[in-house]
């Protein structure tokens, strides 16, 4: 393993077992500086007791986390200085405001807060006209946009936020994800749980994906792109002539009359478009349409977990 | 650490109940001062001993209407230690606390400060309270007699009350236990204030049992501390061997607290924080 310096924090083969449950098996994965790693899983995969167990909510049965550098369960106050969650719902002490909730949490912190930070906060998450409330007339996603606020108000090198996006509405989670690549860009770590890959598929650099309490995919979200397959719709006028080409060429395909769906290889698939026409065309099969289906990325997730999964379960 | 404090400080005074119970503490000790001067129902005497009876009128009427006072605040303030440590976990606001720069023992000790400050404010207002009443019945004369151990009326009550907060402070140091392990409001509170009612009963059965087996060293049992009022002393014909001084009984709550409070601690270190 890489000098636990050289990242945001890293989680190093972490399991839990509660009641006699193995909830966490050897978990491990790292969080790069400056970028966003979507922590992706169904209902009850274990996301949750992983961003616990980062905070120190909860103690590993094995395992070490480590944020900038420092060990979790060694040196707590260093640090979790510098994190910044929200797990599992936002919790707030209804009967204060919004700034006053605000404000008992910044007295809390190492770096002083004025109020007019405070204000900015409330602000920044669009919670503008709000702040003087009291926060048991909050709506779901007011209630959420808060937790954002409580989770960035001492401006923390790494944010650890659970299923951020639930109960924002379209503009809130537009809003929301402008607000993490602008934290981003800034300098700041920031792990994302979901269970939907889209909610976060255009905001994470780094993917890990839980199931069953273990890591089932890890890897960047380009090389998850590139992993799934695409596919070629070909229209022809000779379609059993073609069938005899695409079987020299060892291709896996469907055929529906003179429409055939034919499965990309790996590799480049503008390339092997290019290849196929130039095959038909040098035989002399006049081709109708051509069309390139690049797979969703929910598709080659899909795939993906279904296949590690199922080996997860073994 | 002050900070931690500060906060425990705001929430409880932005809850109603802290106030709802001082005010009714506040209003039943009005009720017993103006029982005994508009009823004539008497001037308790259960409540000012034998060395008391030279005192003033408006002392002994003082010392009764404290009392009765202080009696409700020392179950309100149980009720509101209770509230302190199982709210945050009945509401899940404590992963706020537990995930900011601070380790558990220095939040269990900033909610610990915050259940002696509530005990000593209230016990404060109940005083002011009962210095009114004396003065608006009987006239402030009679409190700037001197009362007992060459104390005036002012200074006696302000002493019973730092006697009080020890007493009491034992009682909370075993809440916190009770709070710490259960993290459940209701069944925290039920049981503490059950939990007075019945160590008054074991209290006295320890005394009789001491008393019997000549058993001396059950004095140091807990309870037998807290009954113990150093301004008033020993009970007459109370053998020696059983009598408890000043320091003793200082020193052996100060004892009993700092245990009770160190399981508490332990049992809110090592717990798991996963309820949703
Ligand atoms: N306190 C607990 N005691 C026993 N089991 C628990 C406890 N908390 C969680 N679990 C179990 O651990 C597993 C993982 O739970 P966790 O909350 O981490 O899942 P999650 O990935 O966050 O799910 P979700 O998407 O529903 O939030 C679940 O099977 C759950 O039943
Ligand atoms: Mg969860």
């Amino acid at each position: 393993m890489a000098d636990t310096t050289d990242y945001a924090a890293v989680v190093d083969h972490l399991s839990k077992k509660m009641h006699y449950v193995q909830i966490l098996k050897d978990v491990s994965f790292s969080v790069g500086k400056g970028r966003i790693l979507g922590l992706l899983g169904p209902n009850g995969a274990g996301k949750t007791t992983t961003l616990r167990i980062m905070v120190h909510l909860m103690r590993p049965t094995s395992g070490t986390v480590t944020i900038m550098g420092e060990d979790v369960e060694k040196d707590f106050t260093k640090a979790i200085m510098h994190v910044g969650a929200m797990i599992e719902a936002p919790e707030f002490y209804n009967y204060l405001t919004g700034f006053k909730n605000l404000r008992m949490l910044a007295d809390m912190s190492r770096t002083a807060i004025s109020d007019a930070d405070i204000n900015a906060v409330i602000e920044r998450v669009g919670l503008a006209n709000h702040g003087n409330a009291k926060v048991k007339t909050y709506s779901l996603g007011m209630r959420q946009r808060l937790g954002v606020a409580q989770a960035i108000l001492h401006k923390p090198e790494v944010l650890l936020l659970d299923e951020p996006i639930n109960g924002l509405d379209p503009a809130g989670a537009h809003d929301f994800r402008t607000l993490m690549s602008d934290l981003r860009d800034q300098g700041t770590s920031i792990v994302i749980s979901s269970h939907i890959l889209s909610d976060i598929q255009s905001l994470a650099d780094d993917l890990v994906v839980l199931q069953h309490g273990q890591v089932t995919y890890q890897g960047t979200m380009d090389e998850l792109i590139s992993h799934g397959t695409n596919h070629l719709e070909v229209t022809t006028t000779k379609p059993d002539e073609t069938v005899v080409i695409l079987q020299q060429m060892k291709l896996q395909y469907t055929r529906k009359e003179d429409t055939f769906d034919i499965a990309v290889p790996e590799g480049d698939p503008h390339a092997f478009q290019k290849q196929l026409a130039e095959a038909l065309f040098n035989t002399g099969i006049p081709v109708t349409t051509m069309q390139l289906r690049q797979a969703s990325l929910e598709d080659s997730f899909l795939a993906l977990t279904k296949e590690k999964g199922a080996k997860a379960n073994v | 650490m002050f900070n931690l404090f500060r906060n425990e400080w705001r929430k409880l005074w932005a809850k109603k109940s802290s106030w709802i119970l001082l005010l009714i503490a506040v209003v039943f000790a009005g009720l017993t001062a103006w029982g005994m001067h508009g009823l004539g129902t008497g001037i308790n005497s259960t409540v000012t001993s034998d060395s008391l009876s030279g005192a003033s009128t408006g002392a002994k009427a003082f010392l009764t209407i404290f009392s009765s006072g202080s009696s409700l605040v020392s179950i309100f303030a149980i009720v509101m230690t209770a509230i302190i440590i199982t709210e945050e976990f009945a509401k899940n606001t404590i992963k706020l606390l537990l995930t900011r720069p601070y380790n558990r023992h220095q939040i269990l000790c900033s909610k610990f400060l915050a259940a002696l400050a509530y005990l000593v404010v209230s016990l404060v207002v109940v005083y002011l309270v009962a210095i009114l009443f004396t003065g608006a019945f009987w006239g402030f004369g009679g409190l700037n007699k001197v009362v007992d151990h060459g104390m005036n009326t002012w200074l006696y009550g302000l002493v019973t009350i730092a006697i009080y907060v020890l007493g009491n402070l034992f009682y909370l140091s075993v809440v916190f236990v009770l709070a710490a392990g259960m993290r459940s409001q209701g069944l925290a509170i039920t049981f503490s204030i059950l939990l007075e009612f019945v160590l008054s009963i074991v209290t006295q059965l320890l005394t009789v049992l001491m008393v019997n087996k000549q058993w001396w060293w059950i004095k140091w049992n807990p309870f037998n501390l807290m009954s113990y009022n150093p301004l008033v002393g020993n009970l007459k014909g109370m053998p020696a061997a059983a009598s408890l001084s000043g320091w003793g009984w200082a020193i052996g709550l100060i004892i009993y607290i700092a245990v009770f409070y160190f399981i508490a601690d332990y049992i809110f270190n090592r717990r798991d924080v996963s309820l949703s």
